[in-house]
């Protein structure tokens, strides 16, 4: 007689000994954990379909859930992305017709009274210091802040703005 | 400044980042690098010559199998196979790493996301790949992320391991809490050394004290160097304040004389608005866009230049020479459609460029299925492309399909015959297509020429003529085993004996048979040869149960293609006045060397060209049988009217007539106009786009032709067209509403007349496909060109093909997702503009909002601000954008028809009167009604 050809994965304990199948079930049931943790984590990255044939999608699908603004702070910390063109790319928009200065007077005024709803709808903000027209302008004419990660205090630059003034 | 926060660790960073980032090592360069390398040959369709072994075991038990005796990990000095050894499957892999690293479990779902995210494009195929079960090669070779994160965890832990070593830095978890708690100044100042941050003067001081590895050392300097560089920071953004005032008008003494109170709140407010700038551009993009196109709009009915057919497609019957076409929704069919309606005799209507028709295509001499239909439906039927001389076996379908799987078959082998061939055409092409791209292409036209017409199975098969195809196909199989196993031909057994063999195998009869007694084949012999036709040639209950499924699912009943022809002329308002032709336009496109060729066809057709589709609905749409149970439901084609399914080419903007041999021949005449038309409007099309294209020697219609034709031909072209880019509405509405304005290519078109849709249904259809295919088309356009590197593919420069399924930049790199740099960005400059999207509806508010409320898919991406909604209410002459959670009026439009609106079947969605509409007169209102209502959602 001759052997059989196949290789077989003999179980080295008996398999029907006392709490195996405890230790069985447990196994499987945190193997299924793992794998559903993996799933959830996985649910903000978007589907790649094989370039044969490209599917457009929104690759927030998964974040499709959140408010628009939101679902984009939450990407740009997940993927390290940004969410919106350089600031100068929209100026470069703005200066080509695509985007109306008038829009944007009217966002920053909305953004101002949200933002301090005591103060009326006037765009003459505390005596002089225009704050409407501040923004506006640094939209409009300022280029792109450089990064810093030292995030000085409000009391910090007031106390390098004073000098300046000065 | 900000220090290292510890709750960071698992959910911000992987261990190996803090160890990239406080000791300056690469181990997530490395960790990818070797992660990429393994699904490129696990994924691999075909692509390389040598294929990885063992992958149908799945992703992880075929990497682990060579993990063990890879002496490319053990060269970067890992040793995975201790690791692996001690784990039995990915799942026991990730638990045995995890708990190595002392990360505590209640962190392990952000951990994951986190490693994820660092190859994203990889991540995400393998993701969709364990989603598609039916796709070929995930059900050969499979995959999911558990596999991914275990093979990535395994690794980077050997890693890991390794690092620890070199750098004698905290190891798991616990220990690397322990190490920020207790020296904060030396990660601070370790962390601005390695991730470039550093005030380059403190540089050499900051090295040198981290050697020394003395800690009150460290803390002094970290100390000194957190207020000299707040303090340059405080600087830098101080004079930018005054620059900015300065630039805003307010001189350096006014802004000196401000209490300090004043200059804090300016200087707050300057900050905070940084946070929310991106979003305000994107408004401010959206409303110039909303205001110039409501403007338009109201021009265009002020000046009265509606066309002809806004009177109703019912008047242009008497005139024989008036031709309607069906576009496909896409922004490119608004130049087409424009121009071909401006040369009179054309009204054209849109709908999502499948026309209705879902299907798995089997296209002649191909052996799978391509799904032809947007990503969001999965098809039940399949249709077959076949040679057109089968037209003759009309009286039998089991003739027909029979000589199709014979097609099929003989067709099979002429890929494996063609290799060599193609291998030399190769070469030639890559000289004929730099040097002289037009004359080569006609040329190799011409080579291809001896393509048959064919036709499309659009029919069921009746079972039993599938039951007796199939059983026609087993007699077949016996007949080539018994001569092969016996060396007995066909002549010397009888058709009864081939009939019991194949009873005997599919266990209707008993053996012996009548063969074995003739031939004298002892029962020893007979059984081998039995159960060879079972498992060899698939003669058994199961194959022959799922031949018969598979056969069910070809074609469609009469009364389901009655019903596709009729849901699609219902959609777009088409249910009477046919002129005598009719298009079916799909679109598609034509470049060279271009891997991204599928994303400039139609998205509807699943990223296929629409020809099929648009050939499957005329050919439903052209049958006697169709049209009866069409009239039964009142919707009469007369019988003089016929459906030509056409082909538009987006890149020439050529538009092919198709199927028009099977034209009845009183309708051939009209043909050479039609094409003279579609021709002329082609080139004033390539005349328009042109122009966009930067193409200023394009001046005249003629040139624009010429030039757009080498683009699509000439291979070394990264931008053969511009595809969608710049999409930004999608306007349901009558044709009426738009015919003869210029939306510059950037507006779907959706053919809708509410007041043919009582219940709603029609527009919840619209809303809930058609738009949602829309709008992921104008998500990918617009995280495509705010990020291009990590949304988009980067440059088409640097691309190379991977596997057949993907590209990446360079030779390894992430797997690279979304639409590449020349797609969305001109120079350096964008071209799209990033906006979302403005679906424009004509239809009463109270009747959109009433179907918003039922389709919660759609209502909560608008809800959501995923894309917006302009409603423009024909009854109150009114247009309502939705904004901030309330609808708010943007003002009157003129109405295009004197009344047309009138109150009606509609008027069961009027406000009842507890209803309450909220319409804020000023942005002021507005906001406060927004925190209104989200206070109200907190609730």
């Amino acid at each position: 007689m001759t052997a059989l050809a196949v290789d077989v994965k003999w179980p080295d304990a008996d398999p029907v000994a006392e709490g195996s199948g405890t230790q069985s079930d447990s196994r499987l049931g945190h193997d299924l954990k793992i794998r559903s943790m993996v799933a959830v984590a996985g649910e903000p990255l978007p589907f790649v379909w094989p370039m044969r044939n490209f599917i457009h999608h929104n690759p927030l699908h998964g974040l499709e859930h959140l408010p628009f603004e939101e679902a984009i702070a939450r990407a740009s910390d997940l993927f390290h992305a940004r969410g919106y063109l350089r600031r100068t790319d929209y100026q470069g928009l703005m200066h080509e017709g695509k985007i109306d200065p008038d829009a944007i007077k009217d966002l920053v005024g909305e953004f101002l009274r949200d933002r301090f709803p005591d103060q009326g709808v006037t765009t003459d903000w505390d005596q002089g210091l225009d704050l409407w027209r501040v923004l506006f302008t640094l939209m409009t004419q300022m280029d792109q802040p450089s990064a810093g990660n030292a995030y000085p205090s409000t009391d910090a630059i007031l106390a390098q703005l004073r000098p300046f003034l000065d | 400044m900000k220090m290292l926060d510890k709750d960071g660790i698992g959910v911000q960073w992987t261990l190996y980042d803090l160890i990239d980032r406080l000791f300056g090592s690469r181990i997530e360069s490395t960790l990818n690098e070797l992660l990429i390398k393994g699904c490129m040959d696990f994924l691999d369709e075909g692509q390389s010559v040598w294929r990885m072994p063992g992958r149908r075991q799945g992703l992880f038990r075929a990497w682990e199998a060579i993990a063990k005796r890879n002496h490319r990990l053990r060269l970067h000095g890992l040793d995975v196979g201790h690791i692996l050894e001690a784990a039995d499957g990915p799942e026991a892999a990730i638990d045995l790493v995890m708990k190595r690293l002392e990360v505590p479990e209640r962190l392990w779902m952000e951990y994951f996301a986190v490693e994820l995210s660092k190859l994203h494009g990889w991540a995400g195929f393998v993701r969709w790949r364990s989603h598609a079960k039916e796709y070929y090669w995930q059900e050969r070779n499979p995959a999911d992320l558990v596999d991914f994160i275990a093979i990535r965890l395994v690794l980077s832990l050997s890693l890991l391991e390794e690092a620890q070593k070199r750098y004698q830095c905290p190891f798991g978890y616990l220990a690397w809490v322990q190490y920020i708690e207790q020296r904060p100044h030396e990660c601070l100042l370790r962390h601005e050394l390695h991730s470039g941050a550093i005030l380059p003067d403190y540089a050499h001081r900051v090295e040198v004290a981290l050697d020394s590895g003395d800690p009150a050392r460290i803390k002094a300097l970290s100390l000194e160097y957190q207020t000299e560089k707040t303090q340059r920071e405080a600087a830098t953004r101080a004079r930018r304040l005054q620059e900015l005032c300065e630039r805003a008008g307010i001189p350096r003494a006014v802004l000196a004389r401000q209490p300090s109170h004043s200059l804090r709140q300016m200087i707050e407010t300057v900050y905070a608005f940084r946070s929310v700038e991106g979003f305000v551009w994107t408004q401010a993009l959206e409303r110039t866009y909303i205001r110039a196109l409501l403007a338009k709009l109201a021009e265009h009915r002020g000046s009265g230049a509606l066309g002809s057919s806004d009177s109703g497609p019912a008047d242009n019957r008497g005139d024989g020479s008036r031709v309607q076409a069906m576009f496909c929704i896409d922004v490119r069919s608004e130049r087409l459609r424009r121009q071909l309606e401006q040369l009179g005799h054309y009204d054209t209507y849109g709908v999502a460029g499948f026309f209705g028709i879902a299907i798995n295509y089997i296209a002649f001499g191909k052996g799978h299925e391509v799904a032809l239909c947007p990503a969001i439906v999965a098809p039940r039927n399949v249709v077959l492309e076949m040679p057109h001389q089968h037209e003759q076996h009309q009286d039998s379908l089991f003739h027909l399909a029979t000589e199709v799987v014979h097609d099929l078959k003989a067709t099979v082998l002429s890929p494996y015959i063609t290799v060599e061939a193609v291998g030399l055409l190769f070469g030639c092409d890559m000289l004929g297509k730099t040097l002289a791209p037009a004359a080569y292409n006609t040329w190799r036209k011409q080579l291809g020429n001896g393509r048959k017409p064919t036709r499309l199975m659009i029919d069921k098969i009746a079972k039993h003529d599938a039951m007796d195809l199939i059983a026609n196909l087993q007699d077949e199989m016996v007949v080539k085993a018994v001569d092969r196993h016996f060396g007995i031909k066909r002549e010397a057994i009888t058709t009864g004996m081939i009939l019991e063999l194949r009873e005997i195998a599919l266990g209707n009869a008993p053996s012996p048979s009548a063969f074995a007694r003739r031939f004298d084949i002892d029962p020893a012999a007979e059984a081998f040869f039995i159960a060879r036709l079972r498992l060899e040639y698939g003669l058994n209950p199961d194959r022959t149960k799922i031949q018969l499924e598979h056969m069910a699912r070809i074609g469609f009943s009469i009364e389901r293609q009655a019903l596709l022809v009729r849901q699609t002329l219902t959609t777009i308002g088409l249910l009477d006045g046919f002129a005598k032709l009719v298009l079916i336009v799909g679109h598609g496109s034509t470049s060279q060397n271009n891997p991204y060729e599928s994303a400039l066809d139609c998205g509807a057709c699943g990223g296929e060209q629409g020809l099929v589709n648009a050939r499957v609905f005329a050919a439903m749409a052209n049958r006697r049988e169709v049209r009866e149970r069409l009239s039964e439901e009142g919707i009469r084609i007369p019988e003089d009217t016929w459906f030509i399914p056409a082909l538009h080419d987006t890149t020439t903007d050529e538009t092919m007539l198709h199927d028009i041999e099977q034209l009845p021949p009183g309708r051939l005449t009209q043909l050479t106009r039609i094409q003279e038309d579609l021709a002329a409007a082609g080139r004033l099309c390539a005349q328009e786009r042109c122009y966009e294209l930067g193409e200023s020697a394009a001046d005249s219609p003629e040139a624009a032709s010429r030039c757009v034709k080498r683009c699509s031909m000439d291979w070394s072209q990264v931008r053969p067209e511009w595809g969608l880019s710049k999409n930004a509405s999608f306007i349901v509405a009558s044709r009426a509403l738009t015919r003869g304005l210029d939306l510059g290519g950037r507006a779907f078109l959706h053919s809708y007349d509410y007041r043919q849709d009582t219940t709603g249904s029609l527009l919840e259809a619209i809303v809930s496909g058609p738009l949602i295919v829309a709008q992921w088309i104008n998500m990918e356009h617009y995280f495509s060109v705010v990020d291009n590197e990590v949304f988009g593919s980067g440059s088409k420069i640097y691309h190379n093909v991977v596997g057949r399924f993907g590209v990446m930049t360079g030779n390894v790199s992430d797997l690279r997702t979304g639409l590449p740099a020349q797609t969305v960005f001109q120079g350096e400059r964008p071209y799209h503009e990033p906006m979302r999207l403005i679906a424009l509806i004509e239809a009463p508010l109270p009747f959109v909002q009433s179907v918003l409320a039922r389709v919660c898919k759609i209502r909560d991406l608008v809800y959501n601000g995923w894309v917006r909604f302009l409603v423009l209410d024909p009854e109150t002459g009114s247009a309502n954008l939705f904004e901030g959670g309330v609808w708010i009026v943007q003002g009157q439009y003129p109405q295009s028809d004197g009344g047309r609106a009138t109150a009606g079947p509609h008027d069961q969605f009027a406000p009842s009167s507890g209803q309450i509409l909220p319409q804020w007169r000023t942005s002021y209102e507005r906001f406060h009604g927004r925190r209104h209502e989200k206070a109200r959602d907190r609730r």
